[in-house]
């Protein structure tokens, strides 16, 4: 057990190594170098040469990549070549504004589709399911943008209750996103909600199917017991890594979403970092998306292991077929 | 109604729609339910038995209704009771033991903890002390402890026993059993029937008992009713029916069971001499395992002999021929195979690496045969492939011919070249597996467990069709089953395994007058079949054999040799 965990944790160590690896050579290869690009066309050799002597561009890229590397594990990414200021500083404000809208988001969005899709499933050919599954179908169906340009419409200019958009800037306090996050979360929760319910209503059908719901029926266990105690727990495990990938996802910077609303997010952070080509924090945001792919990856797997009584047994040698384990001999002798 | 009856069945009529029509499930079937008495419910899979049963629970498979009839339970119409005393019925009077419990036990939920449930649900007492003594009950091993186990950490047996310690935990009236034991090997099938009639006594409860084998049923049902297609062919004391059947379909179910005791034991036949196979004290491992799966097996096997492996699950049999078809590595020993021409060939590699004709000599016929069906092609192309793979037939018209040569061969008819898997019987798609096994001409065909997955009834037409492939093509054959009954008409000679080793080898023949293992014995003893009601002890599975590490194979002349360990020398 206690194998299986640091064996998954040891491989996304090293899966996040590889990123950040290919992270920085992937900005080493681009055409040109930092210190032209930041001085542009007209620049003299001589003022190109200097910024890279300040820069440190001149020595070996092997040691400014574990030196990079070095810094980045304590949190240091350098300093962004257009604003001077911390990479860091900069991508945190931005990442924690970003978890502002996610959280929420990711709270009730899986909450609701997961309960959305066990009822739907547990309702199978009722009113209930039919509703269920046609609304997550459109909400499938509808990009990002139309959704939050809708939620805007609707609840920002027809009736105005929430601001349309977000008018301060990256410096803003938590007090004066507070009201701006609904529609975004809105937004995020209708775009990864379809998913997860309908694999969530899918795969508590099969679990109704079950033989061991059948049995816990006609045993005598309620209904809503059997749906609750035997079925749902194992339904789950199927849906785990949808749920995971929505997650990472929404966490990376739903670039589209924070756009929509001027939100000063992650996504908008490197929609900006882009347009100003300013690397250091480019780089910066690529591992931390990889950070959060790997760890919500992580805590997926995690999680399926508590559910599942038997993945906790799965590291003992396959069988050819699945004959019944055999009888532990100790309890016989 | 009389003082015992507790259950009644009156003129049932099932049926589910199926497209415009309706498929009649089972018709105008009537019986009672006594106290303290058993009822065996037999038929062949689609009966309509499982279905007859479970009626008593109220419970119909999806779109099935009852068209006709009633089913009373004590005073109540089943089909008639509000949700919630329907509710209270389940598993409070009427409990049930299905099929398979490694399906039947919610796999996220320790077995104490089911248990504990079935019992609170009925409003009683559901404290550890009462669930220990459930455990204890039903003779499982360390009560106190097994409760906190997932079902996946206990065998096949041992399920089956939480099963129904669940089942019995609320003293219910009526108990039905549907297919108890078909999923176990003979001695946990016998330990589990013994268990049955233990807490039938014990508890006094009224016992339906559902099997497609009669032996099963006769071991422990006072009165049988015989189902066919929904109907009723025969009902009767399991005296009467066993000994004085007047239907012809009931004397065809008799006649199918495999049968150990009071039949002529099978001559042995005269063989060719010249050898096929010889392993040489084998050590197979599964990858990191600290056990060995198989240790130090030997074999030989001549040809146009059959060679039975007979054990429990976990004895190692099955890897044998995992081993030899290459599909497990082998850690130690030596394995050879001669072709025809005389040739030798190394069996151990890998089966990727052995050269075509080595692969083409080696061929297995699996347990189960809609697994090992592609269910998209047809019964011709399944065929058709190890032919064309090895070369055996070429060009349009050639594979063809083979394939309807092939299918004729083994009953079913060139006409069967175009359906599809789903469209077989299980017996149906049992023969084209051993149509594609023949299909590459092997010099060695493995049959693993292939008839377990099927009705006695279709066993037997199986084993018939084995027999006289045996005869007919000179073929090797390595049979391999947990059931000494089973083999015995098939084999020419067996082997008995235990925890991965040979405990005793001998031909068919000494093997059934003089078998000199313990564990052999025991596996006899525990064979069910129609007439012979003594089972052994509700414990039978649990029961010591222990097998010495150091003990020798000794040669008792005649080629039965057996393994020296305690009890083998002390009797006859």
């Amino acid at each position: 057990m206690l194998r299986m965990i640091s064996t998954r944790v040891a491989t996304s160590v090293v899966t996040l190594f590889l990123a950040a690896f290919f992270v920085f050579f992937a900005v080493q290869a681009l055409p040109g170098d930092v210190a032209e690009q930041l001085l542009g066309q007209n620049a003299t050799e001589e003022a190109v040469a200097t910024l890279r002597e300040q820069l440190g561009l001149d020595t070996n890229v092997w040691v400014r990549f574990l030196e990079w590397l070095g810094n980045a594990v304590t949190g240091d990414f350098g300093t962004s070549l257009v604003s001077g200021a911390s990479v860091s500083s900069t991508l945190w404000t931005a990442f924690s504004h970003s978890l502002l809208i996610a959280v929420p988001a990711i709270v009730v969005g899986i909450t609701v589709s997961l309960l959305l899709g066990i009822l739907a499933g547990a309702r199978r050919g009722t009113g209930t399911d039919s509703g269920v599954s046609v609304l997550s179908l459109i909400a499938m169906s509808i990009p990002e943008f139309v959704v939050a340009t809708l939620l805007v419409l609707a609840l920002a200019i027809a009736i105005p209750v929430f601001p349309s958009v977000v008018l301060e800037g990256p410096d803003a306090t938590f007090g004066d996103l507070l009201p701006a996050i609904v529609l975004p979360c809105i937004t995020l929760v209708v775009a990864m909600g379809a998913y997860i319910i309908r694999a969530m209503r899918s795969s508590t059908i099969d679990g109704l199917a079950t033989e061991y719901a059948t049995t816990a029926t006609l045993k005598g266990v309620p209904r809503r017991r059997v749906l609750w105690r035997h079925v749902a727990p194992s339904a789950v495990l199927p849906v785990l890594p949808v749920v995971s990938i929505n997650v990472a996802w929404l966490l990376g910077g739903v670039v589209v979403v924070e756009s929509v609303f001027n939100y000063p997010g992650l996504g908008k952070l490197m929609i900006d970092s882009v347009s100003t080509r300013d690397l250091p924090v480019l780089q910066a945001i690529a591992v931390l998306s990889a950070v959060v792919y790997v760890t919500v990856n992580l805590l997926a797997d995690l999680l399926a292991l508590a559910a599942d009584p038997r993945q906790r047994t799965l590291h003992q040698p396959r069988r050819r077929r699945s004959t019944p384990t055999p009888v532990p001999q100790e309890d016989l002798r | 109604m009389s003082e015992t009856t507790t259950a009644r069945v009156e003129g049932l009529t099932v049926s589910y729609r199926a497209g415009e029509q309706r498929v009649v499930v089972a018709e105008d079937v009537s019986f009672q339910l006594h106290r303290g008495r058993t009822l065996g419910l037999v038929g062949e899979s689609g009966s309509g038995k499982s279905t007859v049963a479970r009626t008593l629970l109220g419970h119909l498979r999806e779109g099935s209704t009852v068209d006709r009839g009633t089913v009373t339970v004590f005073d109540d119409d089943v089909f008639s009771l509000p949700a919630e005393r329907l509710r209270k019925l389940r598993g409070g009077t009427v409990a049930l033991v299905s099929q398979n419990a490694g399906h039947a036990l919610t796999p996220s939920m320790r077995v104490g903890a089911q248990i504990r449930e079935a019992l609170a649900v009925h409003g009683l007492p559901c404290g550890d002390d009462r669930i220990v003594e459930l455990l204890r009950l039903v003779r499982l091993p360390s009560p106190e402890t097994l409760g906190r186990r997932y079902p996946h950490e206990l065998s096949g047996g041992q399920q089956q026993r939480v099963a129904i310690a669940m089942a019995v935990a609320t003293d219910p009236q009526i108990l039905v059993l549907d297919e108890p034991t078909t999923a176990l090997d003979v001695v946990t099938q016998a330990a589990v029937l013994a268990l049955v009639s233990d807490l039938r006594e014990q508890l006094g409860m009224a016992v339906l008992i559902v099997s497609h084998d009669l032996g099963v049923v006769s071991a422990v049902a006072d009165e049988v009713l015989v189902l066919r297609s929904g109907r009723e062919v025969e009902h009767g004391s399991t005296q009467q029916v066993l000994s004085a059947p007047r239907e012809e379909y009931t004397r065809e179910l008799i006649a199918a069971a495999p049968r150990i005791h009071g039949v002529p034991v099978p001559d042995g036949r005269d063989l060719e001499t010249d050898l096929i196979l010889r392993c040489t004290d084998v050590d197979i491992r599964y990858t990191r395992a600290p056990q060995l799966a198989v240790s130090g097996f030997d074999l030989e096997v001549r040809r146009g002999e059959t060679v039975a492996i007979v054990g429990e699950s976990g004895s190692g049999k099955s890897t044998i021929a995992a081993a030899l078809a290459g599909l497990a590595d082998v850690e130690r020993g030596d394995a050879s195979l001669w072709s025809a021409d005389g040739t030798r060939h190394d069996l151990l590699g890998p089966a990727g690496r052995r050269p075509v004709d080595v692969r083409r000599s080696v061929q297995l016929v699996f347990q189960n045969a809609d697994l090992a069906l592609n269910p998209r092609r047809t019964v011709g192309d399944a065929i058709a492939r190890p032919l064309k793979v090895f070369g055996r037939a070429k060009g349009r018209q050639e594979p063809r011919a083979s394939v309807e040569r092939l299918l004729t061969e083994v009953g079913l008819g060139p006409e069967f070249a175009d359906r599809l898997p789903a469209q077989l019987s299980g017996g149906q798609r049992q023969r084209v597996g051993i149509a594609r096994a023949l299909a590459a001409e092997p010099t060695l065909l493995i049959a693993d467990e292939i008839t377990t997955a099927l009705d006695v009834s279709v066993q037997a037409d199986v084993l018939a069709l084995l027999d006289d492939l045996r005869t007919r093509r000179a073929l090797s054959c390595l049979f391999i089953s947990h059931d000494l009954a089973v083999v015995r008409s098939v084999a020419d000679r067996i082997v008995v395994m235990k925890d991965g080793r040979v405990v005793e080898s001998a031909p068919t023949t000494s093997l059934f007058e003089n078998p000199r293992h313990p564990y052999t014995r025991t596996l006899l003893d525990a064979v069910v079949e129609p007439g012979h009601t003594e089972l052994p002890s509700s414990d039978v599975d649990a029961r010591v054999i222990t097998l010495d590490s150091n003990a020798a194979l000794l040669d008792l002349g005649g080629g039965h040799r057996v393994r020296a360990d305690e009890g083998v020398l002390t009797s006859s």
